[in-house]
């Protein structure tokens, strides 16, 4: 017989729902009347709050007592108010709980989440049960006003609409960028260099450039100046300006003076201790001091005075050629004797130790 | 192409020149050391530049200044500016003669050759500005009259850098009148034993009147005549240029650190300052040696550093000394 009734009950709730619609519309007036039964007693059934603003949520609990081994089957609410079509939404159906069972009763509580987005007073749609032996039952619910949010008209001051809201940036989210314009830097950067370093070979864009020693570059150059017979046209301070450039550019790239950007007593006091032979060093003086004369005072020196300039500058900078292919073989010289003593040394210490 | 005879340019420069060593004499007399200084009160006189001596107290400032008024034989006058100095404290004023039933003129004390402002920077503005006003134009008005200042007219004003609670720091603009601002360093250790035993002998040494006010005019037209050439002229052009722009020169990391660079009176200021000092070592031209040597003296009060090169500690001194290690030289 108990298994006869539950089937009977499955089938009942299954169509519940659907037809619950017209059911309980036809049946809202009439239900009103119908007493609960003998062995149900609510015990309480209250809104979380009498009254909510509009979109308001409120929690609509009953509580009831039945025998222990009486059941009930709730409708889905969402179906009751959609039938009703009560102005209330459920944002979580019915959830049932038992809070007790003692003395061959039990106590049951429905749990309902609701709001609404239309002010009023309204009564709540009945909440609908089936019993196995196939009895409707209706719970009684409670009144709920829903208001807006009042308005003071007389002090009422308008404000501009606010803007977006932005979130702080997480780190999380920022991550991928900075590892992403981390990665385009050093590509970048990878690509300079790779990009600088084929131009300087000169086999990005044509055929490798080979840079002339500072001493051939200055050579040419005064052999330039002197094919060009410039002081022999009156063009002594241009005769000048060329040769003692000439030989500032070779200064620098030979002694790593920056002479470009010194005076002649500044660049002559920098050479004072570059060992250059004193006879040179003297005509280099004699060469930058006229050269300032020429340059800076108008003077317009003798023809034999000018003759003499582009061989003393020759001489110059052979000197200081072959000062530097002695320091070379000097220091060759002695990283042979150096590694000659350690090869000494280390055989010695091999003897000892045998 | 016009020539000029170098031998005959640096005879008469010899010539003209021989008073720099009597004054140099005389003043070694008096200031122990402080060569630097010595040379640029010169270089001022000579060029016909207004001298800001800035340096702690009790570096001979003023002493230096009486000196060199005292050489010169010229009219003296000091005027020891105070909070509550006033314009007509410095360039005079009309007081009215009950005797004569008239409104005479009272001439300030402005009216000599050498006037020393004793820390022109604790006066307020106005005062400041009659000053430099008549510092730039040579002339004063008083009422209705305007009267025309002596020749040769130099101010040479001190200021130190301590102590700036109630005081009236000088205008950019104000500043930029000042051909040279020499900063005055401590002496020697050997210098302050002499300076010791100097106070402490019985009589301290005096200058003597060697020179008249006409013999510096006459120098002035020297030092005018002294040769330039083009490439000295783009040489301090450069110079000057790489102050405004130092991206331009290669020098792109100056660019943040000055807020504005010196300003052409800066290039005539050079220019002059440079034309002296080569009169001063005996030669008739400007090499860039001379350019170099005043370069700090006259740049150092025309560049505007921004606040990072002052959180930074960066100087002037500093950024001049970048410009001239990178503009090339002639």
């Amino acid at each position: 017989m108990k298994r006869y009734s539950f089937i009977v009950l499955l089938f009942a709730l299954m169509f519940l729902g659907a037809g619950v619609k017209g059911f309980a519309q036809e049946q809202q007036e009439a239900v009103l009347e119908i007493p609960l039964p003998q062995w149900l007693q609510v015990k309480k059934s209250q809104l979380s709050k009498d009254s909510i603003l509009v979109g308001e949520q409120v929690v609509w609990s009953t509580q009831m007592e039945l025998p222990q081994d009486q059941e009930l089957m709730f409708a889905p609410y969402a179906s009751v108010v959609e039938a009703e079509k009560a102005p209330v939404d459920v944002i979580h159906d019915i959830v049932l709980d038992t809070l007790a069972i003692r003395n061959g009763m039990k106590e049951l509580e429905v749990k309902l989440l609701l709001t609404s987005f239309d002010s009023g007073y309204y009564k709540l749609p009945f909440m609908v049960a089936l019993t196995p032996q196939g009895d409707t039952i209706y719970l009684d619910s409670p009144f709920l006003d829903v208001t807006n949010t009042p308005v003071d008209t007389a002090n009422f001051v308008m404000h501009p609409i606010k803007g977006q809201m932005r979130y702080p940036v997480t780190f999380r989210e920022v991550l991928p960028w900075a590892v992403l314009a981390i990665a385009l830097a050093v590509l970048g950067y990878l690509l300079y260099r790779y990009i600088r370093h084929r131009r300087e070979q000169g086999s990005l864009f044509g055929k490798p450039v080979v840079q002339d020693p500072p001493h051939i570059v200055a050579l040419r150059e005064l052999d330039r100046i002197r094919g060009e017979q410039l002081w022999q046209n009156g063009e002594e301070k241009l005769f000048y300006t060329g040769v003692t450039d000439a030989l500032r550019e070779y200064i620098e790239a030979r002694y790593e003076v920056s002479a470009m950007e010194k005076t002649t007593s500044e660049i002559m006091a920098d050479l004072s201790d570059k060992k250059i032979e004193p006879r040179y060093y003297k005509e280099l003086d004699e060469l930058f001091k006229t050269a300032d004369l020429v340059k800076f005072a108008k003077y317009v020196p003798g023809n034999e005075e000018n003759e003499e300039v582009i061989p003393m500058a020759v001489r110059f900078v052979n000197a200081a050629f072959e000062q530097q292919l002695q320091e070379a073989a000097q220091k060759e010289a002695a990283q042979k004797e150096a590694s000659r003593n350690e090869a000494a040394q280390a055989g010695q210490n091999e003897k000892v130790e045998e | 192409m016009e020539s000029v005879n170098i031998k005959e340019l640096n005879e008469r420069i010899l010539r003209e020149s021989a008073f720099v060593d009597i004054i140099t004499m005389e003043m070694n007399k008096v200031i122990v050391g402080q060569k630097h200084l010595v040379e640029n009160l010169l270089i001022g006189l000579l060029a016909d530049g207004h001298i800001l001596l800035e340096g702690m107290p009790g570096l001979a400032k003023t002493l230096a200044i009486n000196t060199l008024a005292n050489i010169v034989d010229a009219k003296f006058s000091r005027i020891q500016f105070t909070p509550d100095l006033l314009p007509a404290d410095v360039i005079g004023t009309m007081i009215y003669s009950q005797k004569s039933e008239q409104f005479q003129v009272k001439q300030g004390p402005i009216f000599a050759n050498f006037v020393l402002a004793d820390e022109i920077n604790r006066s307020p503005a106005k005062v400041q500005s009659a000053l430099l006003e008549a510092m730039q134009e040579r002339q004063v008005t008083i009422g209705d009259n305007t009267y025309k200042l002596p020749s040769p007219f130099l101010v040479m004003a001190t200021q130190n850098p301590v102590e700036q609670e109630g005081t009236y720091p000088l205008p950019e603009a104000q500043v930029d009148r000042f051909m040279l601002k020499v900063v005055v360093d401590y002496p020697k250790k050997e210098e302050e034993r002499l300076i010791i035993r100097m106070h402490n002998s019985k009589q301290f040494p005096k200058a003597t009147a060697q020179l008249k006010p006409e013999d510096i005019v006459r120098a002035r037209e020297v030092v005018k005549d002294v040769y330039m050439d083009e490439k000295i002229e783009k040489y301090i052009v450069d110079i000057v240029y790489a102050t405004r722009t130092p991206e331009e020169y290669g020098l792109g990391k100056l660019k943040d650190l000055i807020q504005y660079g010196a300003s052409p009176r800066a290039s005539i200021s050079l220019a002059m300052a440079s034309k002296a000092y080569a009169f001063i070592k005996r030669r008739g031209y400007v090499i860039p040696e001379d350019v170099r040597a005043v370069c700090n003296e006259v740049l150092r009060h025309r560049i505007g550093l921004t606040y990072e090169a002052e959180a930074e500690n960066i100087t002037t001194e500093s950024i001049i000394t970048d410009i001239i290690n990178t503009v090339e030289v002639p």
